[in-house]
């Protein structure tokens, strides 16, 4: 899509005008097609989240509603920020029956990156003591940052059964329970994931990245549970305040960035040969019914499986810890989410239900009450939905509502969102200086680079409290608990 | 009368090492025998003489005695009685006091022979203490010795005399004298280390001393201590054949880390400034020669700019410029670069890096001379002269600057930009994969030790730039490696290159961020309007 030339320069400089939307309702923004857009846009957001929105969002979600076989809208989360092709932040479904088209831009390098938060079953008085040490202890047991690597060695046919199994092969090989698997999205294990489809570079990738944290974004935080919102859904989810919980926020490592880069490639090169015009290459896509498109979807969904794992077995060696520090302890999941993937879900579409896939782009899948892949125990509440802070800033947990099905094909945002550029970080912050101020605040931070501190200020996100908030008045997910970090380790 | 060779040159041709000087001591003769002879009497303290034929130098047997403090307090007895063990007993070391008659024949009384062997200085007599200059020299032998050691107990003497203040009355042309030969010996650290042992060096330099002990960043410097980094630098600048000027210059550059505030340990910012007037103040103290001085000075408070040259803003490089007066001191500011350079070597691990900033500087300054400074003062309101040319100089940087191959990074909300901009597409391409390394670590701390090969096609440039980048990124994922240093071979859409780097050392590397992969975000590869070459993406992190 070319947007006419008046189009461009209004957009290109200034972050978004709301003027330019209808808005829909309070919380909701409306674009209607234009050009070459197949459906309307929507973004979810107050109007001082839409002011803030780089306007790059508008036209990533415009391009994106442009794609074959896009159904119902392109929506754009609270959260959501400049992406690649698709915004991050940003949802769209696909009916391959109608041409619709699956694509590697569309989930990103990161695939099912995503967050998991257990119960420690301690409450933040008795964690103040070990506290530090706690840390000391998860830093020195949990690989994080560049170049680390894990404990575990995966030959040719250990890799691809962990692709084929994800958390489930992870419990079957003694990390952690079966328990776990209820509480984890497809039940822990992704299905139709196709280790053959894995390039041999990306599962080199992979090697001795088994239960490594990563960089960037990704941490491992202790969280106090500070306030109370729904006092029913806490109550089902065991959240009570004072305790802490344990989060990580990690994805499936090299293995995943190696499957988006060669096939973001593949999907660039095909695409001409389906017909498919991009509008920008990162939304490099080729139809689900396709050759390209089946090959990716194998891997993608063994990728989603190497996440799963990964967080499983970080799992472990968090409890190992635990343990070790305070024997008795025993950490249960509350819930796994994954932010960057492909799922094939039954939605209903002006009154007809219809198998898509959804694509979510820095988005959390927010399922409502009585939707049948939830946990039995959870089935009548609906999901929980795990949203990260930034480093010094709170964390939320949400519930899945019933019209977050209608509204955003059950998604809801996943984060922050970046509000400031890494490299403005850098010049903005100092990660000694930024260290002792959360330590100041009763915040241990305990990372391998100081450099990677600054550029995760939390001065360079969005005000997490506002995304959240937004998503709850859309009626996304609906706040059930804040929580205030403890201390982190990050990657 | 019987003459011998004596000294340096009996001790030289024994080590096998060449001589220069052949000195002379005469046994059983009278000044007027000398003259009789048709000796040239030279020097009024001494009885010494110069041959009519050969001008080496002939001294009278003597003995000396000390009548005073530092080294003027002397009387000089000589006389024909006086015998060769006796002029040799006044001498230093007994490497020394070894000589050797027309008949080739060595009078070694006092053991030098065996010390040789031994690689020993070894002081012949306690009338060693007489001469605080000894103390200098020994340190100076050592310096070119290298392989030498004090005797423990000539270091107890020396000790000795460094605590009854002997060493507090030599004039400060001697200190220096015998300090600029020992700066341009083979391994000038020896010298620092001999005056550190005796206790000296603390009062003599303590502006030296005082750095020993004091830690640095060991990002930056494997060797964390700052005396041993100023031993390396010297060093180095030894090896590498540097004039005195620059050896100097390296020896006092850091002078202003001994005293940074403890408490504020491994940092030293600022040092540049309380060093520079450390600096002025010892050769103040000194009496350096103008040129060490002035070099010293300015590397002292510019070594910090220099390092940094490739991140400095035009203005602020021509700033720099202009304050060493590398415009009208061309010579001098190679000096200043080469004092800079051996800064940067003396660091473990550090001898075959990458250190462009000496070349960078140049062309720059090279781009500022392209203006014309006259015509531009003619041009400009005569009360902003300077500033029209600084103006005019700054601006050639800049285009210099735009032209030349180089790497920047650009904003992305999420993640980062990384441009690499060159001559050819190549170069464009080697620029933005140092780029892209620059997002994780500093490139200049990658050592380029082993080569990696990399092969690959795509339908266009800016395909074959992802390609490239992913490349690398995968190499460095499953290899546990960095790069700091590219070389790329393009031949219509195919690309070879050989990437050297070494494993990721986080002590070392800091690592701030994995890259999970180049993407097709601000994706650019090919010429721009000022025909410049431009390769460039969004990298995800």
């Amino acid at each position: 899509m070319k947007r006419a030339a008046g189009w461009r320069s209004a957009w290109w400089t200034c972050d978004m005008n709301p003027d330019s939307f209808e808005r829909v309702a309070d919380y909701a923004w409306r674009i209607a097609p234009f050009g070459r857009m197949r459906v309307p846009a929507v973004i979810y957001a107050d109007e001082a989240l839409i002011r803030e929105m780089d306007d790059k969002v508008f036209e990533q979600v415009t391009n994106v509603a442009t794609l074959p076989g896009i159904v119902q809208a392109a929506y754009a989360m609270p959260d959501a920020h400049w992406g690649y092709g698709f915004p991050i932040g940003g949802v769209a479904a696909f009916d391959p029956d109608a041409g619709g088209v699956v694509s590697a831009g569309g989930v990103g390098f990161d695939i099912s990156c995503g967050v998991r938060t257990l119960h420690t079953g301690l409450t933040a008085a008795e964690i103040a003591p070990i506290k530090a040490r706690l840390a000391d202890r998860l830093f020195a047991r949990i690989p994080a940052g560049v170049g680390s690597t894990g404990q575990l060695r995966l030959n040719a046919v250990q890799m691809d059964a962990m692709l084929r199994g994800g958390a489930r092969w992870a419990v079957e090989h003694g990390y952690g329970t079966a328990a776990d698997l209820e509480r984890i999205e497809e039940h822990g294990c992704m299905a139709g994931a196709e280790p053959d489809r894995v390039s041999e570079h990306a599962k080199r990738r992979q090697r001795d990245e088994i239960g490594t944290l990563g960089s960037g974004n990704h941490y491992l935080e202790l969280q106090e549970i500070v306030e109370i919102y729904d006092a029913r859904a806490a109550e089902r989810f065991r959240l009570r305040q004072g305790e802490v919980v344990v989060s990580i926020h990690c994805g499936s490592r090299g293995l995943g960035h190696q499957i988006g880069t060669e096939f973001l490639r593949e999907m660039v090169l095909a695409a001409p040969g389906y017909g498919i015009e991009l509008p920008d290459r990162e939304l490099a896509c080729a139809p689900i019914r396709s050759p390209v498109g089946e090959a990716y979807l194998g891997a993608m969904r063994a990728a989603i499986n190497c996440a799963l794992a990964n967080r499983q077995v970080i799992t472990h060696l968090t409890r190992q810890v635990f343990a070790d520090v305070c024997p008795g302890t025993h950490l249960t999941l509350i819930y796994d989410v994954s932010h960057n993937t492909c799922k094939e879900e039954r939605h209903t579409v002006d009154g007809s239900s219809r198998r898509l896939y959804v694509h979510r782009k820095g988005a959390t899948r927010a399922f409502g009450p009585g939707h049948p892949s939830l946990p039995a125990e959870l089935r009548d509440v609906g999901q929980p939905v795990l949203i990260g802070g930034s480093m010094g800033t709170a964390s939320y947990i949400l519930v899945g509502t019933e019209e977050s099905m209608a509204r955003s094909f059950g998604s809801a945002c996943h984060g922050a969102g970046r509000a400031m550029s890494r490299h403005q970080a850098t010049r903005q912050w100092h990660g000694r200086a930024l260290v002792d101020e959360l330590a100041s605040q009763g915040i241990l931070i305990r990372s391998p680079s100081l450099r990677g501190v600054a550029e995760e200020a939390p001065g360079a996100y969005k005000d997490v409290s506002a995304v959240v908030e937004a998503a709850d008045r859309a009626g996304l997910a609906r706040k059930v608990a804040r929580l205030r970090p403890l201390a982190c380790i990050k990657g | 009368m019987k003459t011998y060779v004596v000294g340096g040159a009996v001790r030289d041709r024994l080590l096998g090492r060449p001589v220069v000087d052949r000195d002379h001591v005469v046994v059983g003769a009278t000044p007027e025998d000398m003259l009789a002879q048709g000796f040239q009497p030279v020097g009024k303290d001494f009885p010494v003489f110069l041959h009519p034929a050969t001008h080496e130098e002939y001294a009278l047997a003597r003995t000396e005695r000390k009548s005073g403090r530092g080294y003027k307090g002397f009387t000089v007895y000589a006389a024909p009685e006086v015998t060769l063990e006796e002029d040799l007993r006044r001498r230093d070391l007994t490497i020394n006091a070894i000589a050797e008659d027309e008949a080739g024949v060595l009078v070694d009384p006092y053991g030098g022979q065996r010390d040789l062997e031994a690689k020993t200085f070894r002081h012949v007599s306690e009338a060693f203490a007489e001469d605080p200059v000894r103390i200098l020299r020994v340190a100076r032998f050592a310096a070119r010795f290298s392989d030498f050691s004090v005797a423990p107990e000539t270091v107890a003497l020396m000790r000795r005399m460094v605590d009854s203040g002997e060493v507090d009355a030599l004039v400060p042309e001697r200190v220096w004298q015998e300090v600029a030969r020992g700066l341009m010996e083979a391994q000038p650290s020896r010298m620092f280390r001999v005056l550190r042992e005796c206790g000296a060096l603390a009062r003599l330099f303590p502006e030296i001393d005082r750095l020993f002990g004091v830690p640095q960043q060991p990002a930056h410097h494997p060797e964390i201590d700052t005396g041993e980094h100023v031993m390396l630098v010297v060093d180095w600048a030894a090896r590498h054949g540097c004039p005195l000027a620059v050896r100097f210059a390296a020896l006092t550059h850091d002078l202003g880390k001994g005293v940074t505030p403890p408490e504020l340990w491994p940092a030293h910012h600022g040092h540049e400034a309380a060093g520079t007037e450390l600096v002025r103040a010892l050769c103040e103290r000194v009496r350096a020669p103008v040129d060490c001085r002035e070099l010293a000075i300015a590397v002292a408070r510019e070594h910090g700019k220099v390092h940094r040259a490739l991140e400095l803003r035009p203005g602020t490089v021509v700033e720099l410029l202009e304050r060493v007066d590398a415009f009208r001191r061309p010579a001098r500011f190679d000096d200043l670069l080469l004092a800079c350079e051996c800064d940067f070597r003396g660091r473990p691990g550090y001898e075959t890096r990458p250190f462009p900033a000496p070349d960078f500087l140049r062309q720059a300054l090279a781009a500022a001379q392209t203006i014309d400074a006259g015509a531009v003062a003619r041009r400009a309101d005569p009360a902003r002269i300077r500033e029209a040319i600084f103006q005019a100089r700054a601006e050639a940087v800049a285009a210099w600057r735009a032209a030349a191959p180089h790497w920047e990074h650009f904003p992305h909300q999420a993640d980062m930009g990384v441009r690499g901009i060159g001559p050819t597409l190549a170069a464009a391409f080697e620029q933005a994969a140092l780029a892209m390394v620059a997002v994780v670590s500093d490139p200049a701390s990658i050592a380029a030790a082993e080569p990696v090969e990399i092969a690959c096609e795509a339908p266009d440039a800016e395909l074959l730039l992802v390609d490239w980048l992913n490349a690398l990124v995968l190499e460095m994922a499953a290899r546990h490696m960095l790069f700091g240093r590219f070389d790329v071979a393009l031949d219509g859409n195919r690309l070879r290159a050989t990437a050297w780097g070494e494993a990721v050392d986080l002590a070392r590397h800091q690592p701030a961020v994995e890259i999970k992969g180049a993407t097709y975000t601000e994706l650019r590869a090919g010429q721009d309007e000022t025909g410049r070459w431009l390769a460039q993406c969004v990298v995800d992190v």
